[in-house]
C-alpha cells in the first residue's frame, strides 16, 4: 500500500503537468467526437427532410417535447367525439412530414422513425394507422377507382389491387328482386 | 423557443413561459376555430371541431325487396373503403349478405346484416375496458388504442356483427385505422359522416340503382328515413331482446 503521504512526495510538479497535459488533450478528444458522431461508435443523429409549407402547427422545441400528448389528446377527441379538426391529426402530420422519395414517414429516412430510433422510444402509431399520405381524397367509392395504392407490395396492397381490377357486376337478375 | 407562436400574424409578443405560451396555444386554437364555422359547412351542419350530439341518432333503414339476390355491391363497397377483401379466410367481415326463406312458402329475401348500432349495444356493455362504445349520435364503435382483444363483444353480439383482425395489415385507408389484435365492426363509415357524407354500402347501392339502403337521422321527423318509419311497416331484428337498433328493415 503507498500511504498518502508517499504519494504526495511521487506527484511532483512535473508529474501534475504530464497529468493536467493528458486530462487535457482527451477532454478535447472526446469534445470533438462529439462533433462528428458517426465516427465515434455513437448512434447517428437522425436525418429526415423538412415537411411541406413553412412551419409546423407549434415550434419544433414544442413539437419535439409534445407532440405525443397533442396526439393522445386529438385522438380521443376524434375517437371519442367526432371531433375532426387537423391541427394535430396524425393524418396531418403524415401529410406534410411523408419523405418525398418514399412517400412514407416510416423507413430510415423518414420523418418518424428515423428519429424515433435515434431516441430508442417503440413507434407503434403506424401499425394500424396509415403512414403515407392519401393518394387523391376519393370521397366518392366510384371516384377511387384509379387511385394508386402505394408503392410496397404488401399483401393488402395486392388484394386491394385485385378487388379494383375486377368490380362486382350487380346481379339484378336474382329471385328476390320485386 | 426562439421562433415559438408564430403561426399568427397578431402574436408578436415572445412568450417568456411554457405556461405562457401554452395559454398563447390556446387563443390561437380559438382563433383559428372561428373562422372554420363559416368556411366548411358539411351537408349535416356539424363543422369539423363540433362533437357529434346527441340530438341527432344516425340509422338506416334496408328495403329487402329491393335487395337483389346474389348482389354484393354493398359488401365490396364496404372492403374496399375500409380495407379489406374477403378473399382470406382471416380478413373481417363487417356487412355481409343474408338470403332468408320462409321455407312452406318458399319465399326469399335477401338483406344485407352489419352492427345494428343498437341504443343499448350488448358489446359496451361487456367491454372489460371500455374500448367498446357508443358515440352520441348512436354510431358503436371499437377504440382500438384500448382494446385489449379479448372478443367478449364478438361474443356478446347477437347479430355475429364483430371480427377480429388476426393478420398484421399494410397499406390501411388513412381514414379507418385498423390492425393486428383488435376487434372490430361496421363503423357506419364514421369518418364519411361526419364530413358530411354517407356510409359506402348506401352510396354504392344507390350508384347501382337499387336504392335498397336509406341512411338518415332518425331523430329528425322531417328526414326521409324518419318518415319512411313513421309509415311503413319495418322491422328491428330481434326486437325481442329491446336493444331499440339503429338499422332497421322493411319487407321482412
Amino acid at each position: 500500500m503507498v500511504s498518502l503521504a508517499k504519494l504526495r512526495v511521487m506527484l511532483t510538479w512535473r508529474w501534475g503537468a504530464v497529468l493536467a497535459t493528458l486530462l487535457a488533450v482527451s477532454t478535447l478528444a472526446v469534445a470533438s467526437n462529439d462533433e462528428h458522431e458517426s465516427s465515434g461508435g455513437r448512434v447517428a443523429k437522425p436525418v429526415y427532410e423538412e415537411g411541406k409549407g413553412d412551419k409546423c402547427v407549434r415550434d419544433d422545441a414544442y413539437m419535439r417535447r409534445h407532440h405525443m400528448e397533442e396526439l393522445k389528446h386529438h385522438r380521443n377527441e376524434t375517437m371519442r367525439k367526432g371531433i375532426r379538426t387537423t391541427e394535430f391529426s396524425l393524418q396531418n402530420c403524415v401529410d406534410c412530414h411523408a419523405n418525398k422519395k418514399t412517400n412514407s414517414v416510416l423507413g430510415k429516412d423518414g420523418f418518424c422513425q428515423s428519429c424515433h430510433t435515434y431516441a430508442a422510444v417503440t413507434l407503434d402509431c403506424f401499425e394500424c394507422h396509415a403512414s403515407k399520405p392519401k393518394a387523391a381524397t376519393p370521397f366518392h367509392p366510384l371516384a377511387g377507382k384509379g387511385q394508386k395504392a402505394g408503392g410496397e407490395a404488401g399483401v393488402a396492397t395486392t388484394m386491394h389491387q385485385q378487388m379494383q381490377a375486377t368490380p362486382v357486376e350487380p346481379n339484378t337478375t336474382g329471385g328476390a328482386s320485386k | 423557443m426562439s421562433n415559438n407562436a408564430d403561426n399568427t400574424p397578431n402574436d408578436k409578443e415572445q412568450p417568456n413561459s411554457r405556461r405562457q405560451f401554452l395559454g398563447w396555444g390556446m387563443a390561437m386554437a380559438g382563433l383559428a376555430i372561428a373562422p372554420g364555422i363559416t368556411l366548411f359547412d358539411p351537408a349535416h351542419g356539424r363543422a369539423p371541431e363540433e362533437a357529434a350530439s346527441s340530438k341527432v341518432r344516425w340509422g338506416m333503414l334496408i328495403d329487402s325487396s329491393k335487395c337483389a339476390t346474389g348482389c354484393d355491391d354493398c359488401v365490396s363497397a364496404c372492403g374496399k373503403e375500409n380495407g379489406f377483401s374477403g378473399s382470406r379466410e382471416t380478413d373481417s367481415q363487417w356487412i355481409r349478405k343474408v338470403e332468408i326463406k320462409h321455407l312452406p312458402a318458399g319465399h326469399s329475401h335477401s338483406l344485407p346484416m352489419m352492427c345494428q348500432h343498437c341504443e343499448h349495444p350488448p358489446c359496451v356493455d361487456v367491454c372489460p375496458t371500455g374500448a367498446s362504445f357508443k358515440r352520441d349520435d348512436g354510431i358503436v364503435l371499437v377504440d382500438r388504442h384500448i382494446c385489449i382483444g379479448c372478443r367478449y363483444c364478438m361474443m356478446a353480439c347477437p347479430y355475429k356483427a364483430r371480427s377480429f383482425v388476426h393478420e398484421e395489415l399494410h397499406d390501411q385507408n388513412p381514414d379507418v385505422p385498423r390492425g393486428k389484435g383488435c376487434v372490430e365492426s361496421c363503423t357506419l363509415c364514421v369518418h364519411r359522416v361526419d364530413r358530411g357524407g354517407q356510409p359506402a354500402c348506401a352510396d354504392a347501392c344507390t350508384a347501382a340503382g337499387h336504392d335498397a339502403i336509406l341512411f338518415g337521422d332518425l331523430n329528425d321527423p322531417s328526414s326521409e328515413i324518419s318518415k319512411r318509419i313513421a309509415t311503413l311497416a319495418t322491422t328491428q331484428v330481434r326486437a325481442d331482446l329491446g336493444l331499440n337498433v339503429g338499422v332497421r328493415y322493411q319487407g321482412i
